[in-house]
This record gives C-alpha cells, structure tokens and sequence, in this order.
C-alpha cells in the first residue's frame, strides 16, 4: 500500500460526488419533504440561538424536540449567505462526510483500500443515500449517520488496542452525531455498534488461534471477557454522551411525551399491498443492491463478519415496514407506530456499501474477473460489468429526477407576495394557516413573523384537536380523508379561539368548505394565491403563553452542540492532516492485520447467483406482467371505465376522450366545451377516493358498465351511480358518449341591476389603529328563535335569526351549552348550516352542533341550559342570490324540483338550508344539502333530495333569554328595532309535506360563487 | 488531546459561570437610624398643573440623613416614591413632571425609613388653556323612528390632557339636511351629553361641538328608513304561455316605512309562488330605490301561479295570480320505426317548434322514461329482448298533456 499514498478512488469518489450531488441538490432539494422544515428550524436558532421556544408553529412549541447541531451549524451559517446558503453548505459537507464515513468504515470491514475506495465511489450513486438526500431532505440523518461511519473505526481501535487517543476521538465523534440526530445514536449503537464489538472480539479471538476455523465459542468467551472493561467503558461513556449531549431533548420528551394518535407512513404500510410505497421505501433504496443480496449475506456471514451478518438480517427485515408482521413485533406496537421504518433500509443498505465496494473490485480486477473470464470470455465479462454499472448509474439518475417526474410537492410557490402581504397593515397581528402549500409552509414560516396554527414538526404538536386525529398538517388535509378535513373544519367553524384571520389557500379544492364556514375572499396575490379571511377575529395578544425552561438548559441546548464538533475536530485535526496530506509516515490501521481469504469456490457462487437471478427475474417478469395487464386499459371492459373515471378524477380530459367511441362522431371540440360548461362541487372540487364497477350484459362487442364511485370533497362524501355504454371493436373497448342536456336559456344578454358594497372605513394612510370615526358600526341582528334540541347522542341548537339592519352582515353564532350547575361545558359555532353572510332583511335558519364527545363525561353530564352570542360584522362580498328553488314538491322521502339561476353569476355550488316545522310551524331541525352540479346564468338544474324521515330532534329547551348580538340583549334589539313583529311570508314560505314527523318545511338557498364575475 | 480537555474544562467554566450570574440576585441591606423631628417642608399648596414638574423645598433639614428620606406621592395615575436632593445648600424633591401635568387630587407622605414625618394633600387644577375636544358619537347609524337616537358626547381636555372643571360651558351642534341646532351644556364630571332624536327622514346627521375657541372633528350618523309598510306586487311577460323558456319579471312597488322614507338598497324581498299542483317556487331580490324586480322562469306546464312577495315579519304584498296559457293543444302521432319510438314534432303557439329541452314522459308498460325534446322530437330505442313481440300501451305526458297508444311491435 506503500507505493499510492494517496487513494484515487477516494478522490475520485469525493469529486464525483461533490459534483454529482452538489449541481443536482440546487434543483431537489429544496422540493424534499424535510429540507425546509430543518430550514425553518435553523431559522429560528438564528434569530434566538438560546430561546427554545417558538411561536410560530401549533401557537407555540419547543425546538427542544430534535437535536439541534444541523439546525444551529445552518442558522450560523445563514450568517453569512442566507438561510439556503446555510442549507446547501451543510448539505455538501454531508455529502463529503458520507463518503469518506464509507471509505473508512468499509476498511475496518474489508481491509483493503482499493476496496475501500470502491465503497467509495459506489456510495456517490447509492440509491439509499440519494433518495434520503435527494427525496426526503434528511439533512441530520445523513450527517448522524455519516459521523456515525467516522467513529466506527475509532471504537474499533480503542476496543482492540486500548488506545486512550482512539476513545477520546471516538466519544467525541459519537457526541457530534448524537448532537445532529437523536435516532441514529440510539439505534446505531445497535445496528453497527454491536457488531462491531463482535467484530472486534472475533479479531482478538482469532489471534489467539491459528487459523478462524479454531475460534470456538469457548475462545470467543474468553477474548469477550477480555475486552469487557472497554466494552463497559465505552457503552456508559456513550449512554452518558447520548443523554448528557441532548439533556434537554431528553426532559422535554419526559414532559411531553408522544401521545398523539400515530400518524400513517408509507414506511409502514404492507408493500405488496401499496406498491408505490413499497418502490419508495423498498425498491428504490435497495436498487441495484436487490441483484447482488445473496453475495452479501454469503460475506456477511463469513465467521470475521458474522454479527454484521446477524444484523444486516435484521435491518433488511425491519425495513420490510408492514410486509409481514415481524417489524410490529420486534419493535413493539408502539415504537412501530412512532418510528418511520425507511431509515433501517437506509442503514442496511449503507452497510451493505463495503462488500459491495469488495464485490465490485473482484469483479473488476480482482479473482471473479479472472474466474468470470474463464468461464465466459472476456467479451461476456466487460458486458456483464458495463451492463450493471450502467443499472447502478440509471437506478440513481431515475432517483434522483423521482421528485421532477412524480412531484410530492406542489409547484414552487414565490412566498414574497405573501410576506409582504403579512407586513403589510398589521396583518402578522393574526394568526393564518396555508393550504396546499406542501412542506413549502416551512419556508412561509421561516421568512415572517407571523404564527399558525398548523405546522411542520407533528411530534411537537399541542393541540388537542390536532394530537388527537391522525392528522400530519392541516395544510394538505386533503389527502388524510374525512379526518383530515374535519380537523380542518373545526379550525375554520372557531377561528376565534386561534385568532385566525386569514387563510392562504393555494388549491381551490378547499375554497366550498372556506366559503360555506363564514370565510370571504380577500384579493388574489400576483403568485396566484388566494387570500380568505374571516370577519370579527380578535388580535393576537401581545404577550403569548410559553412553556419556560430553567437556563441552564438553555445554556446546554446553545453550547454544547457547538462545542461537540470544536472538540472534535480539535481532537481528530492531526489525523485528518496526516491522512489528508500524507505527512508524516503512514501505516495501516491496526484491523488491516486482518485480510480476508478468499476462498475458490467459484462454482457455487455461479450457480446461487444463477438462481437468485432466474428468480429475481421473474419477480420483475411477474410485477411487469402485473403492471401490463391492471394498466392495457382498452383490452377489458373493466379497465376501461376505471381508466376513463381516472382520466376524469387528474383531469385529463384527451385521455379521457381517447376511451370514447371514435365511430360516434364526438370530437374532441364537443367533449372540451361540454366540460368547460360542467361545473359544480363533483366536477371541480372531487378527488376520487373508490370506485367499483361491474360489468353486466356483457354480450359479444357491447356491454353495459354499472359504475358506483365515492369521491372526497371539502363538504361531504358524493357516491355516484352511474351506467355506462360500451362497445368493443377490434379487441378495444369503448365508451359510448351520452346524450347532452339540450336546455338552452331564455335571453341572449343577461341585463342585471344589484346593488354592490365596499367598505374602505375612513382612516388616513396609518398604521394607527381604531380611530373612532372609522370604527363600522356593526350590524343589528334579531335572534327569532333558538332551541336546544337532542338527536340521538347529537346535541344540537337551532333557529332562525334575522339581519333587521339597513346593512348587509356577515354573521357568526356561537352557542354555549351549561349543565346543571350553570357551568359551560361546551362551546361551538354555527358550521355550514347557516348563510353566514345576509343581506339587508334576510333571515336564515341556523344549527350548532355539539357531539357528545365535546365534553368529558357525557353520560353523567347533560346539557341543562345554553346561550347563543351572535357577532355581525358588516359584509360587502358574497351576497348573491343565484339560485331559486322552483316547482317543488314532495314525494315520500324525497324532495323533487329544480334549481334556476335567475342571475349573472353562475352558481358554483348550491346550498339547500332546509328547515323543518311541527304542526304549529316551530322550528325543529334545520339541514343542509348540497347540489352536487352546477347552476349556470339562467340554467335549470333539477335536484332531489331526501329529506330526513325516520327521526327527528326531540326539543329539550326553547328560549331566547340568553341569548345576545353583539354583547346586547336580544329582547333589547327586539323590542327597539321590530317592535311590532309580525308573521308576514312565514306561512307562505312553508311547504306543507305528508308526514308523521312534522308537517312543514322550508328552503333557503346559498350559493358558492366560485368565479366571480 | 489533554489540550482537548482543557477545552472542556473552559466550557465547564463558562457554563458554570453564566449560571452564577444567573442566580445572583440578593438584595443589599443598609441600615443607620435618623433623628426624627429635624426635616420640615414648605407645604405645597393646590395649584394648576404644570409640565415643568414640581418643587418641593425643605424648610429644615440635615444633610447627613437626607439619603434616608423618602417622599411617597400619589396622584391620579399611581404612587411613586421620590428621593431629596441637595443642591447649592438647597434641599428640595422634585414632583416630575408625569405627575405634576396630570389634573387631580395629590396625596404626600414624607417619611424617613418607618416613621411617617409629615403629610398631606392638594389639588392640581386644569389649566385654562384649552387643547382638544374630542367627540363620540354613538350609534352611527339609526333608523328614522320615534324609538331611536343617537347621543353625542363631547370631552374637552386642556393642552396637558386633563379634563375641564365641571360647569364648563360647551355647545354641542348638530345639522340635518340643513338645519342646524345649537344647544349649550354645562360639563358634568369632565363630560358633556346630548341625545339626538332620530329624525323622521332618510338622511345623514352631522355633528359637531365648540368650547370657547376649540372647535372637535365633524362625526356623522346616517338615519336609515325604519321599517317596510306593506307594499303591492305586479308582473309583466313577453307572452301569456307556459313554455318553460321565458323569463317573468316580477316587481313590488316602491317600499318604504312608515314615514314615506325608501328602503335602503339591498334590502331582500322574498317572493313566493304556488302553482296549481302545489308545487312551490320562490325567488328572491334586493330592493333598488325602493323597488324590487325578480325573475322567474315561465313554467312548462299551464297553471294559474298565485304569487306574494314579503319582507319576512316585517311587511308584505296582497296575493296575485298570473294565468299561463298552453302552448299545445294535441300531443302528435307517435312514429314508431326500427325499435325506436319517436315523438314529434311538438309545436308551439305560434306553430314553431317547441324550444330544445322540454320534458317529455314516455311510459311503456311498466318502464318510462324521461326525455328532452331536440329539434321538437324526442326518441327512445327500445331493446328487443326487454320487449318482445307484442301489442303494448304507451303514454306520453308532456306540457301538460296526456295521451295513450296502443304500439305493436313485430
């Protein structure tokens, strides 16, 4: 080794690597899921390196919940470039960390150099490793686990020879990984630490013997025994690090322990099952290293490496997830639940690094290329060698690209206009929440003062609404389901209680829910986002609750990560000169006495490779033949519809027309203009969530396809029923197109006359706040009725109320349930049963509702008495009146009529707010449904509807007593306002309907105006 | 590496260090004692307020012991305790000007460690130079009824902010639609009050009002109509027929209170329809100027519509009912060619074909469906293997019309 000082693998590998991932992370990056939440963190230590707690986040949360070096190295460094800057940085020294963390872990492994720097440059392209950076963002998981390689050698001497240098140099290293990562210590210590030791003990065993085949368990015992003291040594000092370097991560996790509801992973889910997890955590880390696995655990299990062998095995089974049920029971149900199961992927396969370094070189040049060439022919060999690096390299260009090509993340989203709009007037005063922003609203959160609710870190959410649904981010709620948005709608039906004020919503899928919970559009930003804000929302307090901790934890958190890598890169400086400059006089490490030998036993190893590869071929045959069949959507019936729902559902609307008959002369044209005509709560904000179809009368070349699919949407589960017509010609099926609604309108040009608001109050260009003359006065509204009514476990209140002001107002109930005691034991706002927003005169139903879990002990506790606090606050947008219900009548349980829009706006998504009466006309229950489609400017749009039949609400208590607008009495507003109330177009506004239940009900309608005009 | 340690040792010392800091807070203790009976003050007397702050010299005193000396003061916005000062042979506490500009009561207590030396009070008068007035109205807007008002109150303040002497006269103004009245109050507890009756029309009330030659901002009310007198209803067409394609405007006459005032635009009247089937139409619109226009959709089928419009609890029209005429006297013959029914063409009143879209129901048997007309016809395939060979009944239904055939099918 004498003659190439320098290793030029080694060069090789780090410029490679540098110039590899150091161009490609300016283009990934920053679309990782974790790279801007670690982003935001580092901000927060450059704006107050010693306070742990932050206000930005979950209306307040400790940064103490993760190892803070790689935040804080960022944060130092944002100093000098910015917070990117800071980023990339540290990412590149992780790339560097990385490969010389596998170059000289390999050496302990295989003590050989040119292996060594075969590991090396295998590691540039290993698909683990880029799929961590590249994909997930991992910053301190790359660096804990890069240290981590560093300090294996280092024990590994210290346990051998005892060298105090060696365990002073290893602590320190372990400290700084600790300090980057709390998870890749932990279990380190017993993924590489452990067979390390046995590594170690194997070595000194086999010293003590002439050749490996004598190391008995007896010998082994005895060596373990030998070496128990710096084994002890080691493992107290580095439980002391783990604990001592992160203390306060450790008390805060005492205090606040983990109990939320565990959140689902796709590390965890079965791979068989949910294939694109099982490419994500499965394939793509594992990549080409699948091919060569039988090699490594033949290696693996050679006497020297056996524990590395043992838990090699474990590592590959653990990072199976929910494959089988083995990962659940060697971790627990709990720590499955928490711990996210790629990382033992990542570890396994980074372990797997050295003998694959080993593997290639004796492909290379070393004796498999001799034997190979014998066998084959040098012409075979060189194929076989280029056609796997040429896999090798593909598998991680195909990485690497994964996140351009499936995007996890919504388009870059420019966040100055947003910034600037929280500047300006005060606006940081409030507290917002963005939707559909992906993991971008940690770089939102990083550039401005202002706080949310929601927030990046699930493990230090506080809110009880939040920990106690499976709910990541109510951000991209939409992907969670029903528990997703009902969290979501609880945030939006209180605003209040968060002092939320503004939304930024930068996916309209969740405007119907935004509008039909009382929020109002506010502008359109030039980055195209949104803004929705809610009427009446107190500031924030200037003096916000945190959870202090003494300083001396403080001091910790600030100074001993820092000190960590000053020491020891104090302590590892002469190595890294001598080794890095070669000065000095070299010589091997003391585990280079041990070389493996190579036995020559080609021939099995052809022939268990032969196997491993027939059989791993047909598992890729089979997954192709799979894939082929459930994707050649034209060859069954079936395929064809669902294909044609899917189209439909990503809005691919050519694909979707390719399935359509082409003997039907429906042109492309035709299809483009009947879907840019459709519009609705199904057609625009749906994500399909299942969908069966069955085929019936299949005969010869047409069939008729009965499709029932269930779709999300913001406000309520749509199941549609629908049949479809196919035909099949030359072996492809297709769609028979439906006939089109022919309805035309009645006039050309639509010639309206409203009556438009706009309030700009009466205050000078100023930031100063509440001059009297430009306070509003707020509206006057007249509660007419209020009942506290029980359905089921389902308490509910409901009435009608009144704007009586000369003012249109935007209107917000809340009501207060007291038990017997007269104690409040829940609170809660009118949701989307109600017109939040109501001209000057109008009058709407409305309906709280309480579920019986909003309070502890709802057997013992029933609700006695209840009052209603109504604040108006004056409305100038989203007063239209779009859609009259016409020719209505009831049938049985169903209610049939159509929708016209007599407007010029087209009617989005139609709200019915159905109210329902006794014989004597009181108010029991009050409904809302949506029409699924559309309404267009001077369009019918039939609906039926099912009206509620089998129960309805037994009135526990009726009173207006407490109730107040505004913070007056609602008799006081009565009796000055309407003194003289009458039931004019009471009567007249009831449907009559046969039923036992109840005898009238009446419609008001409420439209979602979607594209305003 | 020992340097290494050393390293840690200086971290250990740092830490152990701020930590110290950190903790070390005790208080210091000094105790002499004074001679009572040797400090006498010159009483202040009640006197305007100044932003210059206050002197307070000490008749008698003994250097030696002034340190121990306090002066405890209490005003109107809290209790300070002041230290003596000694320049120039003179002795003096100096009321700063944060208390002495602050019009009130001035309570003082001279003390010396534990023991009360002297005490007493006195007034701080607000200075006659005047400052603002500042002016609230409330509510800013009120409906022109008997029942409402508004109240202005008026708050002079002198240039140190404090509020004037009580009997202060001030004139409180207010103007609507040109008439202007002034009405003189006194001050009462720093404030002045007056309630505006609402007038009896629309309109906007300004105020205003002066202390000798400090004049407030103008504030405004706006006096909005009181509520909605029953009003009338009436409609107009383009045509007298139940073709379900035209639009009918439906309008009230102009609202207004009781006292002739107009509503305000945007108020919402609700107009309610009953056909002859009972089935219920609504539609909705906001008054502009006082009027109310609403469409509505003619109906398909021939009906007499009884319509009455209301502003809920508040005000409504007598009921009228509008006739429409059919368009249609006969459904025609049903074609009935290759498996596939046809009907048509449907006519309208005036011959032409009726508008695309209108319902019709065929019913075969048991099986019926609902079909919309193109070009004046409607078409259904009939599936042979569902209807074999066989004479079967079949019913159109359309624009209020009903008819049966026999149909075979062979």
């Amino acid at each position: 080794m004498a003659a190439s000082r320098t290793n030029k693998y080694l060069i090789t590998a780090i410029l490679l690597g540098i110039i590899f991932h150091g161009t490609s992370m300016f283009y990934t990056l920053e679309r990782t899921y974790d790279a801007l939440i670690h982003l935001f963190f580092a901000n927060h230590y450059s704006m107050s390196w010693f306070e742990p707690w932050n206000y930005s986040w979950y209306t307040g949360f400790t940064v103490m919940g993760y190892p803070p070096l790689v935040h804080q190295t960022i944060g130092a460094l944002s100093h000098i470039g910015g917070l990117k800057f800071g980023m990339f940085t540290v990412a590149l020294i992780g790339v560097v960390l990385f490969i010389t963390g596998v170059y000289r872990f390999t050496q302990v492994l295989i003590p050989n150099k040119k292996v060594a720097g075969y590991a090396a440059v295998l590691a540039v392209f290993s698909s683990s490793f880029i799929e961590t950076l590249h994909i997930f963002g991992q910053l301190p998981s790359i660096i804990g686990i890069s240290i981590l390689l560093h300090t294996l050698p280092e024990i590994y001497i210290w346990l051998k020879t005892g060298s105090k240098g060696a365990f002073f140099k290893s602590l320190a290293l372990l400290a700084v990984t600790v300090c980057s990562h709390h998870v890749t210590p932990i279990f380190g210590m017993i993924f590489f630490i452990f067979p390390l030791i046995g590594l170690v003990l194997m070595d000194a065993s086999r010293e003590q013997v002439n050749n490996s085949k004598e190391i008995t368990f007896s010998v082994f015992l005895k060596t373990f025994w030998k070496h128990l003291k710096r084994i002890l040594l080691f493992g107290g000092s580095s439980l002391v690090l783990i604990v001592g370097c992160i203390l306060p991560y450790w008390i805060n996790t005492k205090n606040n322990p983990i109990t939320q509801v565990p959140i689902p992973h796709g590390s965890r889910d079965s791979f068989i099952e949910v294939t694109s997890s099982g490419l994500v955590f499965f394939v793509i880390p594992w990549g080409i290293l699948l091919v060569f696995l039988p090699y490594f655990f033949y290696r693996y299990y050679s006497k020297r490496l056996l524990f590395f062998g043992i838990f090699f095995t474990l590592l590959f089974i653990l990072g199976t997830g929910g494959t089988t049920v083995i990962p659940r029971y060697m971790l627990g149900e709990n720590a499955f639940n928490i711990l996210t199961l790629d990382r033992f992927t990542l570890w396994a396969s980074i372990m797997a690094l050295p003998v694959f370094g080993e593997l290639s070189y004796r492909f290379v040049e070393g004796d498999y290329k001799e034997a190979f060439q014998k066998r084959f022919g040098p012409i075979i060999h060189r194929l076989t060698g280029g056609a796997l690096a040429m896999l090798f390299i593909l598998i991680g260009v195909f990485t690497i690209t994964l996140g351009k090509f499936r995007p996890s993340q919504p388009d870059t989203i420019n966040m100055l206009p947003i910034v600037n709009f929280l500047n300006e007037d005060d606006h940081d005063m409030w507290r917002y929440l963005p939707l559909g922003f992906g993991d971008q609203m940690a770089w939102l959160s990083a550039q401005t003062s202002a706080t949310t609710v929601d927030g990046n870190y699930h493990s230090a959410r506080r809110l009880p609404e939040l920990t106690s649904r499976a709910v990541e981010r109510l951000e991209n709620s939409k992907y969670q389901g029903l528990e997703g948005l009902g969290s979501l709608q609880q945030f939006l039906t209180v605003p209040e209680k968060y002092h939320l004020k503004y939304v930024f919503s930068n996916d309209k899928f969740y405007d119907p829910l935004l509008y039909f919970t009382g929020w109002h559009r506010l502008s359109l930003l030039e980055n195209g986002i949104m803004v929705w804000e809610k009427a009446g929302i107190t500031p924030l307090p200037s003096l916000l609750p945190k959870d202090d901790v003494p300083l001396f934890q403080k001091l910790l958190w600030g100074i001993v990560p820092f000190s960590t890598v000053i020491i020891a890169i104090f302590l590892l400086l002469k190595s890294m000169w001598s080794r890095s400059f070669k000065t000095g006089k070299e010589y091997n490490p003391i585990y280079f006495s041990f070389q493996p030998i190579r036995k020559q036993n080609y021939k099995v190893i052809f022939i268990v490779s032969a196997i491993w590869a027939v059989i791993l071929s047909g598992i890729i045959l089979f997954g192709v033949y799979h894939f082929y069949t459930a994707n050649a959507t034209q060859a069954s019936a079936k395929n064809l519809v669902t294909a044609y729902y899917d189209a439909l559902d990503f809005k691919e609307f050519e694909r979707a027309h390719s399935y359509i008959d082409p003997e039907s002369d429906y042109d492309i044209s035709q299809f483009m203009l009947e879907i840019s005509t459709s519009d609705g709560l199904l057609s625009s904000y749906a994500k399909m969530d299942s969908i069966s179809v069955k085929i019936i009368e299949e005969k010869g070349p047409t069939a008729l396809a009965y499709v029932a699919a269930n779709w999300v949407t913001p406000l309520k589960l749509i199941k549609t029923n629908d049949t479809l017509n196919l035909r099949k010609d030359k072996g492809q099926w297709y769609i028979l197109p439906k006939d089109v609604d022919p309805d035309i309108p009645p006039d050309q040009l639509v010639i309206e006359s409203t009556t438009s608001f706009y309030n700009h109050g009466k205050r000078k260009i100023t930031t100063q706040k509440t001059h009297h003359e430009d306070v509003l006065k707020q509206p006057v509204i007249e509660v007419l009725s209020a009942k506290l009514v029980q359905l089921d476990t389902l308490y509910s209140i409901v009435g009608e109320l009144q704007n009586v002001d000369n003012i249109p107002s935007d209107v917000s109930v809340t009501g207060i349930l007291y038990d017997k005691q007269n104690i409040e034991i829940a609170r809660f706002n009118a949701k989307d049963v109600i017109k939040h927003k109501l001209l000057a005169k109008e009058t709407t139903p409305y309906r709280i509702d309480f579920e019986s879990i909003a309070w502890v002990d709802s057997e013992v506790i029933k609700p006695a008495n209840f009052s209603i606090q109504v604040k108006a606050n004056v409305a100038t947008s989203d007063l239209y009146q779009a859609a009259a219900p016409s020719s209505v009548k009831q049938e049985g349980a169903i209610l049939d009529g159509f929708l016209f829009n007599q407007s010029s706006q087209a009617a989005t998504i139609p709200q019915l707010l159905i109210s329902y009466y006794d014989t004597e006309g009181g108010l029991l229950w009050v409904d809302a449904q949506y029409v699924d489609e559309s309404v267009r400017q001077q369009r019918k749009r039939p609906f039926s509807l099912s009206l509620q039949i089998n129960q309805i609400p037994k009135v526990l208590l009726s009173s207006l007593d407490n109730v107040s607008v505004n913070g007056l009495a609602n008799s006081s507003i009565s009796a000055k306002i309407v003194p003289n109330r009458n039931d004019n177009g009471k009567t007249e506004s009831l449907i009559e309907v046969t039923n036992e239940l109840y005898r009238y009900i009446s419609i008001i309608t409420n439209s979602y105006i979607g594209n305003p005009r | 590496m020992i340097q290494g340690l050393k390293h840690i040792k200086l971290i250990v010392f740092i830490v152990l260090g701020f930590l110290l800091v950190a903790c070390n807070d005790t208080p210091k203790t000094v105790s002499n004692t004074v001679a009572t009976g040797s400090f006498k003050l010159e009483i202040p007397r009640d006197q305007q307020v100044s932003s210059n702050g206050i002197n307070v010299l000490f008749k008698g005193y003994k250097l030696s012991q002034l340190e121990s000396i306090k002066f405890i003061v209490s005003g109107t916005f809290g209790t300070s305790i002041l230290k003596p000062t000694e320049e120039s042979g003179v002795a003096r506490v100096v009321i700063p000007s944060e208390i002495s500009q602050i019009a009130g009561q001035i309570e003082w207590i001279l003390m010396e460690h534990e023991h009360l030396l002297e005490k007493g009070n006195f007034r701080l008068m607000p200075i006659s130079s005047l400052g603002t007035v500042e002016n609230y109205l409330g509510p800013r807007s009120i409906t022109a009824s008997k029942r409402d008002n508004t109240m202005l109150v008026t708050v002079p303040t002198d240039s140190l902010d404090n509020m004037l002497p009580d009997e202060t006269a001030i004139s409180m103004n207010h103007q609507f639609k040109g008439q202007t009245i002034k009405t003189p109050v006194k001050l009462k507890a720093g404030f002045g009050w007056k309630r505006i009756a609402a007038p009896l029309v629309t309109g906007r009330l300004s105020t205003g009002s002066t202390v000798g030659v400090i004049s407030s901002k103008e504030l405004v009310a706006d006096v909005f109509p009181d509520i909605a007198q029953n009003f009338s209803i009436n409609y107009e067409r383009t045509h007298p027929f139940a073709d379900g394609n035209e639009l009918m405007s439906l309008k009230t006459s102009q609202i207004k209170d009781a006292q002739g005032n107009i509503m305000t635009d945007g108020t919402l009247v609700n107009f309610f329809i009953v056909d002859e089937n009972n089935n219920h139409w609504q539609t909705t619109s906001s008054t502009i100027n006082g009027y109310a226009f609403a469409k509505m959709l003619h109906p398909e089928l021939p009906s007499t519509l009884s319509v009455n419009a209301a502003i809920k609890g508040m005000a409504e029209s007598p009921k009228i009912t509008i006739d429409f005429k059919s368009i249609i006297t006969e459904i025609p013959e049903v074609i009935f060619e290759n498996t596939t029914l046809k009907v048509g063409p449907l006519t309208s009143y005036l011959g032409q074909l009726v508008q695309d879209g209108v319902e019709v129901e065929l019913q075969l048997n048991e099986k019926s469906w609902i079909l919309l007309t193109t070009d004046g016809y409607v078409s259904q395939e009939l599936d042979p293997l569902k209807f074999p060979k066989g004479t079967y009944n079949l019913t159109v239904k359309t624009l209020g019309l009903i008819s049966t055939y026999p149909i075979a099918i062979d």
